[in-house]
Parts: structure tokens; C-alpha cells; sequence
């Protein structure tokens, strides 16, 4: 896995491990749209699209949300996704 | 961007009567706030609102986006606010100063006035701060608009509170079904109403989203069938949309739409090379026509951009379908704007291309045109955007980080850049190193003016070979550094010399830098002169609204100076006051020296001795931020210890006179300072042997005023020798020299009141003189100022009541809170509008303020 070397605030480097999330949208996101999310992997859940990714730090959410709000997407929900089987099974797919 | 009210709309938006009237009645309120997702229609609605507008207020509508930075928004919104009339940048921005600009031009109009500023959420934190400040302090006849894809932190709780914020939110946006039905039909199609509805429902409304899909409906055969088809997906409404409006263009528009998406402005050629296709004019003409996401930015229709949320979606549509290319086509928008002149956005195109070795040259190359032209803040945009590991390979970055680094006082680090710079210069291409050697050379110039250092101006003088803004550029650098090291004749020659070439190749900037500085430079010469090169500043920086800006310090104090000598305080003050305003600390030690001392020596006039010596020492401490000496370093140090002598601190200012270096402790100044101490111990022959070098003449000292101060400190050594006759030698050649320019400060700053009084008025060729200064040293106004006798007269109840006459309490108020009847207080402000000569209550304020009877 790699790891982010991050500043905390006694100015003291220490490793960090990016975050699992997964973010969920209304609507399904065609090819145009996913191609803002290359961080991400997308999976169509009913009549919405779940995003689900290792993002480094918090700039790195904040960032895909201004893009959310750039294309005018409907923001339903975001999770941090704790390590359980099945986010492990995803945290692989991004790791191998 | 700026679109002015006479601009009408080509293309019939359709005009939303409802929300019109919503937003009609929002602007009776100060603020009103539109916040709502991207894509609404919140610019469409603000321009057709604008367009629709039969009224007399007048009304600007500007963006946040399509600003080079914060200071060209501001520009742009004043100089709409002047109807267009020319704003220029300066390196030395500030928001806060453009706040005050603005406010002062909206309060010279009483018409009902709106400010519309779109896209808001562009705004930095520290922007919207300045923004909040505007809106909280619009004159009652103005208004302001703000739109936004978030709610904004602007923290104008008050005006919420009492009522003044109006609020459109998404859901006031979203179009009604008859609003759906009216836009597909100004577009020339026709739904049946079930397929309005539907069509409505499944875009909720969105205006993006109607008119993406009104585009494919235009040109499709079955639009009842593409209803149906969007309804049953779950794609995203834009997403979707998109889709199947590229897929209906000729494959030449599509092309044009995708390559054009990287560009924040283009026009028919820029689109035509980057489409690799010709005719793109009328394809561009016809889609801002068809209302196709596509607005031109100009009245001929020349220059053009997307809607933003239809920019972004083409940007991603090129990013998937040909990621490859988009680098060849930032490089080609590069070239093509290198090509016409526009560096900043060759530069921007050139790092997103990857160019980093092109961009970081062209950067180097307008780095100067750049600076003059107020860019600082692109600049270090610009330098930001290069990735860490390119500024290490690319030396010639440094000479733009010390360009930034001297502006903002950081003279350690910009002389080590430069230092990295001159290094390399041998690793550049051989047409770039003659210009490369010429901008180190005038960057050390402009960080030597800033340190006071003279030395290092001789080896770089050579940079004078230049032509344009680069020669006028080391004229003014190379005088104000020969200027501070005392070398006033040269000054004067090299300052004029760039104010003339300023004014001749259109650089106001610079021009008003050396007229401001010229104002110090010609004192030797004379004080008029001064005056007359400092007014001049003043007034070519008041007409470009620079008046404020640092720039114009040097003639400010000059103006201050100049009264302060003269024993006139008041005017002194005024112009020291906006000097004091326009000063940023620590980016500029020899005008911040100048600043300090002239401070002091206004105390000194008002007989406010430690508030003086505070000044000096602050004046003396600006030297160890220089590297060579300050034409005032010895004044100052003279100054601080007669101060101190002066206050008694006999110990501290001996102290300090033995700390002073050799070569310096000789100075003319520095002997007037240990003479002064003498004085004060009591020990005046003491005092003239540490005069007489300077009596005798055999050091020059910089100006008359270093020679009066010791003619006085003579005439009172004598008078406490009991030596009559060289007591009034001494005084008559102090007055003598005092005369021409009236310099009565040194009275004052020497204590010579009590020697002035021995002096026999028969024995005077000066007597005139001689009663002025003895009334300014008694604290009243110069002679022949009408004021003056009125002021001594206020007797003390009088004065009582004419502490009241600044608050709104009435005369009966006044009476009650000094226990006293109304007729009492009524006689009292009679006595005090005759005595002051006043014929009101602001009139009488107004006066009592010019005498210091008053504070402000």
C-alpha cells in the first residue's frame, strides 16, 4: 500500500494511510461524466451511482465534491468506509 | 469581464416574468443572494433581468471567473463603474484600497444603483472578505446581487438581522412546465404537453439541462421518441444530453466544440487551428444564435466563451476521447497566443501542455512588462503552477521569484535568487542571456533601492544601455538608490531623465515613482522645487486613483515635510497622516526611515519630545535593515540623542553618541547632537568646541537646516557664557540662513525660545521672522493666519461648551449636562462663533478642529 507522507500540526512528518470512501450520486454517470472521477470506481446502484476510491487525504474529497458541484451532479451521501470484508475486497482492486 | 447595460442580448432568451418580478421585488432589499447548483440559469436570468430593466438605475453586471486575478476584477468593476473609463493596475494592489475606490464612486452618483457580480463561488476567502466590506458599507441608493453555485460565508449577519438580504434559492430557478414549454417553443419546437411534462419532470426543471435537450430536439426528426427515450433512462440529465446533441453536430462542429473546450476565451481563429478546419466564424456566430452554451464576450462578437457547466462537460468529453491530444492542443493555443502577444495565457497553455522549458522563458521574458502592468499576483500564479521539480531545473525561474521576493521585503531570499540566476545565466540560449542579464541587473538595482546600497549601482549601471520600459526602469532604480546614498545631484539627473522616458513610452507607473521621488531628490535645490515634483506625483497618481498606493509615499512626506519646516503643523500633519496610510512596512526601509523622521520632527513642533525620540529611534533602527548608509542615518541618530538630551536622559544619550562609528561621528549632525548634550549638562563651552567644526565650515552638511540648528545651539551656549555679542551673531546667521526657505523648525527642535526672547528686536535685520517663530514655539499658528489671536481668547467655560458642539445633543442638552441654563449656553456659543469666526455649528467645529481645540 502506498503510503502519504503527511505534516501534522507539531510540524512532526509521519506516514498516512489514504481513506477508503464511497460517494453516491443521483443518476447514472455515463462515459462524459466519469471521466471527471479517474480516482474512482463507479458502480450503478437503482437509480444511483456509487463512487468508490482511495483518496490520500481530505483535499483530495473536497475536491471531488467541486467537481460534483461543478457538473451540477445531486451529492445523496458520503462514507468513509471502515476495513470489513467487503471494503477490503475493494481496497484490493486498487492496491494490486 | 464587464457587459454593460447598453448591450443587448442577441438571441431572445426567454424572458422569465416570474422570476423577474421575484427579483424586482428582491432588490428593494441591499443584498440579494442567488445560490443554487451550476446550470440553473442564474447568469441567464441576471442578463435578461438587466436587459429587461425599463427603469433609471443603472446597473453592472460582472463575474468572478474570467479575471486574470483579484485586482482586474476590481478594475473591471470600477471602471464600470465609471462608464468605461480607463482603470489602470498597479504592482502594489490592495483590495482594501479598491473597496474605499469603489465606495467613493458609487457615493459621487444619487441614482438607484445594482451591482451584479456573478459567479461568486469563485472568490477566494479573502476576496469574499472584501466583497462582505462592500456590501455592508453600499450607500443606500445602491444594491448588490450576488450569484452563486454555494451559499456563500460572507458574514453579513447584521444586514440579515434588520431585514436587508433577499434570498432565490434552486427550487425559484427551476423551470414551471409553461416555462418549459415557452423555451422549447422559442427554439421553434413543439411538444405535445404530455411530453412537456415529462421532459419537465425528468430534467426537474434544470435550464442546463432544457436546453441541452432543446438543441437535439431542434434538429431531430421524432422529437416525441426522444422524450420518451430520455425519460426511460437513468443517466444523468447532463451527462445523457450531451450525448446526443454531439452525436446530431457535423463531425467539423464536434470537433471545434471538444478542441475549444481547453480555451477559457477563444475566437474563429484560435477555434479554426485548433479544429484543424476553416470557417469556424459563422459555426461560432451560429451557436451563440442558436443559444448554444456559447456567449461572445465582445460588441463584434470576436471573442467567445462557454457556459461553464458546458465547458467542463466538453473538457471531459476530449479528456476521454482523446486524452492524447490534449497536450498538442494547449501547445497550439500557446504559440498561437505567444504569437499575438497575450502572454499569460501562452504561459498558462504552455504549462498545461507540459511545455515547462517555453513556459519558464516566456515567463522570464515578460517578467518586467508584467510587473509594470500590476500583474503580481498572475505572476506568482503563474510561478506557483510550475511543479517543484521544474523550478530546481530552471534557474531563470529565480530571477522571477526575487522580483516578488523585493516587493514583499524579503531581501535575503531575492538576493540569494539573483545570486542562483546570475549563476546560470550561461545555461540559456544565446538571444535570451543579453535580456536575462539586463533583468538581474535591474532586479539588483531595485533590491539596492530598497536596501539603500550604493555600491553594487556602479557594476550594474550598464544596464542603462536598455531601451523602453527596461532603461526607464534602472533610471528610476539607479536614482532612488543614489538619492538615499546622499548622491542628490546624480538623483535629480537619472530621476528626470526616467520620468521623462516614463511619460514617453505610456508607463504612468513608473513616472509617477520618480516625479514622487524627484520631490526628495530636489530639496537641495530648493523647497519650492520640491514641492512642485511632489504635487505633480500626487496629482498624476490621483488620476490614475494610485493616490493611495505606495508609490506616492516619497512626494507625500516631501509635502508633509516641507509645511513642518515652515512651522505650519497642521498642513503638516494632514499630508503626514495620508502618508502614514499609504506606507506598507517593512518593504521599503529608506521611504519607512523618512517616514519615522518626519513623524518625529512633527512631535518635536508639537512639543511632544518622547513621542519624538520613539519616531527617531524607529528612524535610526531602518538602518540595520539597509546595507549602505542612509543619506538621514547620521540626522536620525542626531536627532534621537538631542532628543534624549533634551528629555534629561543625559546617560542614555551619551551612551548612544559613543556607539556612533568614527567616520560618522564626524558628521555635522552628530556634532550638533553632542553639542546638544553638553547644553543640556550645563557645560556650553563644551557645547561650542563641538560646534566649531561645524561653525567653521569644514565639514558640508547636507543641507542649511544642519547649519541653523548649530547657530542656535551657539546662540545659547553664549547666552549662558554671558557673551552678548556672539550671542546675537550666532542667532541673526541662524535667521539669516532661516530666512529663504523658512526653516523655523530647528527653533523648535533646539529649544531656542528662551535665547530668542534676548534677543533686542532693534538689533534684528529679521524681526518679522523672529515673531513668527516665537508664536509657533508658543503653540499658536504661524502669523498672518487670522486664527491664531482668535484661539488664545476662549475662556475656559467656553471652551467647556465647545466640547459639546461636535456630539448632536441640542443647546438645552448641552445645558443640562453642564448644570448650567439655556441662555448661558447660548450666550457662550455666540461669544465662541465670534470669537472663531464662524457662522455655524459646523462652521465653528470645523475651525476649533484647524486650532487644535478640538480633536477629530
Amino acid at each position: 500500500m502506498r503510503l502519504h507522507q503527511l505534516l501534522n500540526e507539531d510540524g512532526v512528518v509521519r506516514s498516512h494511510e489514504p481513506k477508503l470512501y464511497s460517494i453516491r450520486v443521483k443518476g447514472h454517470l455515463g462515459a462524459t461524466c466519469l471521466a471527471a472521477f479517474p480516482e474512482m470506481v463507479s458502480q450503478q446502484r437503482g437509480a444511483d451511482c456509487v463512487l468508490t476510491g482511495l483518496l490520500p487525504d481530505r483535499s483530495a474529497l473536497f475536491g471531488i465534491l467541486t467537481q460534483i458541484e461543478a457538473l451540477g451532479l445531486e451529492l445523496i451521501e458520503i462514507r468513509r468506509l471502515l476495513p470489513n470484508p467487503e471494503s477490503a475486497e475493494i481496497s484490493k482492486r486498487f492496491t494490486s | 469581464m464587464v457587459v454593460d447595460t447598453g448591450r443587448r442580448t442577441l438571441v431572445r432568451l426567454i424572458d422569465r416574468e416570474r422570476l423577474f418580478s421575484t427579483l424586482d421585488q428582491a432588490v428593494e432589499k441591499r443584498v440579494t443572494l442567488i445560490s443554487a447548483p451550476a446550470g440553473s440559469g442564474k447568469t441567464t436570468l441576471l442578463r435578461t433581468w438587466i436587459d429587461h430593466l425599463r427603469d433609471n438605475r443603472r446597473v453592472v453586471f460582472t463575474s468572478a471567473r474570467n479575471h486574470e486575478d483579484e485586482q482586474a476584477f476590481w478594475l473591471d468593476l470600477l471602471a464600470a463603474l465609471r462608464a468605461g473609463e480607463a482603470t489602470v493596475p498597479t504592482p502594489t494592489f490592495s483590495s482594501a484600497v479598491m473597496v474605499e475606490r469603489v465606495l467613493a464612486q458609487l457615493n459621487e452618483h444619487r441614482d438607484p444603483f445594482v451591482i451584479a457580480i456573478d459567479d461568486a463561488h469563485e472568490f477566494a476567502r479573502d476576496a469574499l472578505v472584501h466583497i462582505a466590506t462592500l456590501i455592508a458599507r453600499l450607500p443606500a441608493h445602491a444594491r448588490a446581487v450576488l450569484a452563486s453555485r454555494h451559499d456563500l460565508r460572507l458574514g453579513i449577519h447584521q444586514l440579515r438581522l434588520s431585514g436587508e438580504v433577499a434570498e432565490i434559492r434552486a427550487t425559484n430557478l427551476e423551470f414551471t412546465e409553461s416555462e418549459t414549454r415557452e423555451l422549447l417553443e422559442s427554439s421553434g419546437i413543439v411538444l405535445s404537453g404530455e411530453a412537456v411534462r415529462t421532459l419537465q419532470q425528468r430534467t426537474e426543471g434544470w435550464a442546463a439541462g432544457l436546453r441541452l435537450a432543446a438543441l437535439s430536439l431542434a434538429v431531430d426528426s421524432d422529437p416525441e421518441t426522444f422524450v420518451a427515450q430520455f425519460s426511460g433512462s437513468n443517466r444523468v440529465v447532463a451527462d445523457y444530453l450531451l450525448a446526443e446533441m454531439l452525436e446530431r453536430q457535423p463531425e467539423h462542429v464536434q470537433r471545434l466544440l471538444l478542441t475549444t473546450s481547453i480555451l477559457e476565451r477563444f475566437n474563429a481563429d484560435l477555434a479554426d487551428l485548433l479544429a484543424e478546419t476553416s470557417g469556424s466564424d459563422s459555426i461560432l456566430l451560429d451557436l451563440e444564435d442558436a443559444n448554444a452554451f456559447v456567449v461572445s464576450l465582445d460588441r463584434q462578437r470576436s471573442w467567445f466563451r462557454y457556459h461553464h457547466l458546458f465547458r467542463e462537460l466538453l473538457r471531459l468529453e476530449l479528456r476521454r476521447s482523446t486524452p492524447d491530444r490534449i497536450a498538442e492542443l494547449h501547445r497550439r493555443a500557446a504559440g498561437w497566443f505567444a504569437d499575438r502577444g497575450y502572454a499569460i495565457e501562452a504561459i498558462r497553455h504552455s504549462q498545461a501542455a507540459g511545455d515547462w522549458q517555453s513556459a519558464a522563458w516566456l515567463l522570464t521574458d515578460q517578467l518586467f512588462d508584467l510587473l509594470v502592468s500590476g500583474h503580481n499576483e498572475t505572476i506568482a500564479s503563474l510561478l506557483e503552477a510550475f511543479p517543484r521539480a521544474v523550478r530546481i531545473d530552471h534557474p531563470e525561474l529565480a530571477l522571477v521569484d526575487a522580483a516578488l521576493e523585493t516587493q514583499q521585503g524579503r531581501f535575503e531570499e531575492a538576493a540569494r535568487d539573483l545570486d542562483v540566476a546570475q549563476r546560470e545565466a550561461k545555461t540559456l540560449p544565446a538571444n535570451l542571456q543579453a535580456g536575462y542579464g539586463v533583468g538581474i541587473a535591474i532586479l539588483r538595482l531595485g533590491l539596492a533601492r530598497r536596501q539603500g546600497q550604493l555600491d553594487s549601482v556602479i557594476e550594474q549601471a550598464n544596464c542603462l544601455g536598455s531601451c523602453g520600459v527596461l532603461r526607464a526602469m534602472a533610471l528610476m532604480n539607479l536614482g532612488i538608490v543614489e538619492m538615499w546614498s546622499g548622491r542628490l545631484a546624480d538623483a535629480d539627473r537619472h530621476l528626470r531623465d526616467g520620468a521623462e522616458l516614463s511619460q514617453e513610452i505610456g508607463a504612468p507607473y513608473l513616472h509617477v515613482i520618480c516625479l514622487s521621488s524627484l520631490g526628495f531628490a530636489s530639496k537641495v535645490r530648493s523647497f519650492a522645487s520640491a514641492r512642485d515634483h511632489s504635487e505633480r506625483a500626487v496629482e498624476l497618481a490621483q488620476r490614475y486613483g494610485w493616490e493611495n498606493e505606495t508609490i506616492v509615499v516619497p512626494a507625500l512626506l516631501t509635502l508633509a515635510g516641507t509645511p513642518i519646516w515652515a512651522g505650519d503643523f497642521i498642513t503638516g500633519e494632514r499630508w503626514l497622516e495620508r502618508a502614514q496610510k499609504a506606507m506598507k512596512p517593512d518593504t521599503n526601509p529608506p521611504e519607512e526611515m523618512l517616514l519615522h523622521i518626519v513623524s518625529g520632527m512633527l512631535h518635536v513642533g508639537r512639543n511632544r519630545l518622547r513621542d519624538a525620540l520613539t519616531e527617531f529611534s524607529e528612524a535610526e533602527r531602518m538602518q540595520s535593515r539597509m546595507l549602505g548608509e542612509h543619506v538621514l542615518a547620521a540626522q536620525a541618530i542626531g536627532w534621537a540623542i538631542s532628543t534624549k538630551a533634551r528629555l534629561g536622559l543625559l546617560d542614555d544619550a551619551r551612551g548612544m553618541l559613543a556607539a556612533v562609528p568614527s567616520p560618522r561621528a564626524a558628521a555635522p549632525e552628530i556634532r550638533n547632537a553632542a553639542a546638544a548634550i553638553e547644553l543640556e549638562a550645563g557645560e556650553p563651552a563644551a557645547a561650542l568646541a563641538e560646534l566649531r567644526d561645524v561653525l567653521d565650515a569644514h565639514t558640508a552638511p547636507i543641507h542649511d537646516f544642519v547649519l541653523v540648528e548649530a547657530q542656535l545651539l551657539a546662540a545659547r551656549a553664549y547666552l549662558e557664557l554671558e557673551n552678548e555679542p556672539e550671542m546675537i551673531s550666532s542667532l541673526e546667521k541662524a535667521l539669516g540662513l532661516a530666512e529663504r526657505e523658512r526653516l523655523l523648525w530647528p527653533f523648535a527642535m533646539t529649544g531656542a525660545r528662551d535665547v530668542l526672547t534676548k534677543l533686542p528686536r532693534h538689533k534684528t535685520a529679521h524681526a518679522a521672522l523672529l515673531l513668527e517663530i516665537v508664536d509657533i514655539l508658543d503653540g499658536l499658528s504661524p502669523r498672518g493666519n487670522a486664527l491664531s489671536t482668535a484661539a488664545g481668547e476662549l475662556s475656559a467655560t467656553e471652551l467647556r461648551v465647545l466640547r459639546y458642539l461636535p456630539t448632536n445633543l441640542s443647546r438645552s442638552d448641552i445645558a443640562r449636562e453642564l448644570y448650567v441654563s439655556v441662555n448661558t449656553v447660548n450666550t457662550h456659543v455666540r461669544n465662541i462663533y465670534s470669537k472663531l469666526g464662524a457662522a455655524s455649528r459646523t462652521e465653528a467645529v470645523e475651525r476649533a478642529r484647524q486650532l487644535r481645540l478640538l480633536g477629530h
